[in-house]
């Protein structure tokens, strides 16, 4: 065997065994299959040639999924750097939302009641890029915080702030939907004063 | 709860920590040891339990990836060789 082979060969032997990781990671950025597919290709063609500075030992699976998350946003930069401005103002809106509190007890019945899959992952994909990114990281791709905070290139502390306000905001948009869907009883409407026009 | 026990507090802004496994063997312990004893935080325990585990289970099916991976190792291999 050549050398490049042999590079192949223990490339495909350590990095393979994540494929369908970093295809559920892909299609969790593209949300749809065959753009996702080309994503995975992609990923793994540059892995293989930056696969000298791969550290024997470290986390493969979150070396992959950083490749992944930086091809992806390198297409679409312009998209996302546009994303990320309006990102700071609805960190502002999520934090001064923390004190709201959320109906625990109904939001549990409709959670044991109905299959939500459908609707979490919507209001997952609805949430701004910087809690999306962090919430689909850890809840979806398993990744622990300090593995995400590497993998977004952001500290611990980041990580930890942005998923409690990512699920407080899943939280609230599952109540919704599940009052719009008629999982639940309407809410009380509120006393205040309804202006007419 | 007594002084040698987390408090309440405490133990709701450690709760997402927690659930995802995020702390010290001590720190788990205290807080299983203080939501036995307190029934005021075993609801919110509860919430937040069902509501993780909704989330969680909600990431995207990937299906059969054979046909993906013999793709990538096509494509491996057709790189190389014009390397």
């Amino acid at each position: 065997m050549t050398s490049s082979q042999d590079t192949l060969a223990d490339f495909e032997e350590t990095a393979m065994p994540f494929l369908s990781d970093v295809m559920r990671f892909a299609l969790s950025l593209t949300r749809d299959r065959p753009s996702a597919e080309d994503l995975v290709q992609d990923t793994f063609l540059n892995a293989r040639r930056s696969w000298h500075q791969f550290i024997t030992g470290s986390d493969c699976r979150a070396w992959l999924f950083t490749i992944c998350r930086n091809r992806f946003y390198r297409v679409r930069e312009q998209a996302e750097r546009q994303i990320s401005t309006e990102d700071a103002d609805l960190e502002s809106l999520a934090a001064a939302r923390d004190l709201a509190q959320v109906d625990e007890t109904a939001l549990t019945a409709a959670l044991e009641r109905s299959d939500l899959r459908d609707a979490i992952r919507r209001a997952t994909y609805g949430l701004p890029a910087a809690f999306r990114d962090v919430a689909m990281l850890v809840d979806w791709h398993d990744q622990p915080y300090d593995r995400a905070a590497e993998i977004l290139g952001i500290p611990v502390g980041t990580v930890r702030s942005r998923l409690f306000r990512a699920r407080r905001l899943l939280q609230e948009q599952l109540l919704n939907h599940a009052h719009d869907a008629g999982l639940l009883p309407a809410p009380p409407r509120s006393s205040s004063v309804e202006t007419q026009s | 709860m007594n002084g040698d026990m987390m408090d309440c507090e405490a133990v709701m802004r450690k709760l997402w920590d927690f659930l995802d496994h995020e702390l010290t063997p001590a720190r788990m312990e205290a807080i299983e040891a203080h939501m036995h004893a307190c029934q005021k935080c075993q609801p919110h325990l509860a919430f937040r339990d069902v509501f993780h585990r909704a989330v969680t289970g909600a990431s995207e099916d990937v299906g059969d990836t054979t046909a993906l991976a013999a793709r990538v190792r096509r494509a491996l291999r057709a790189e190389l060789s014009v390397e």
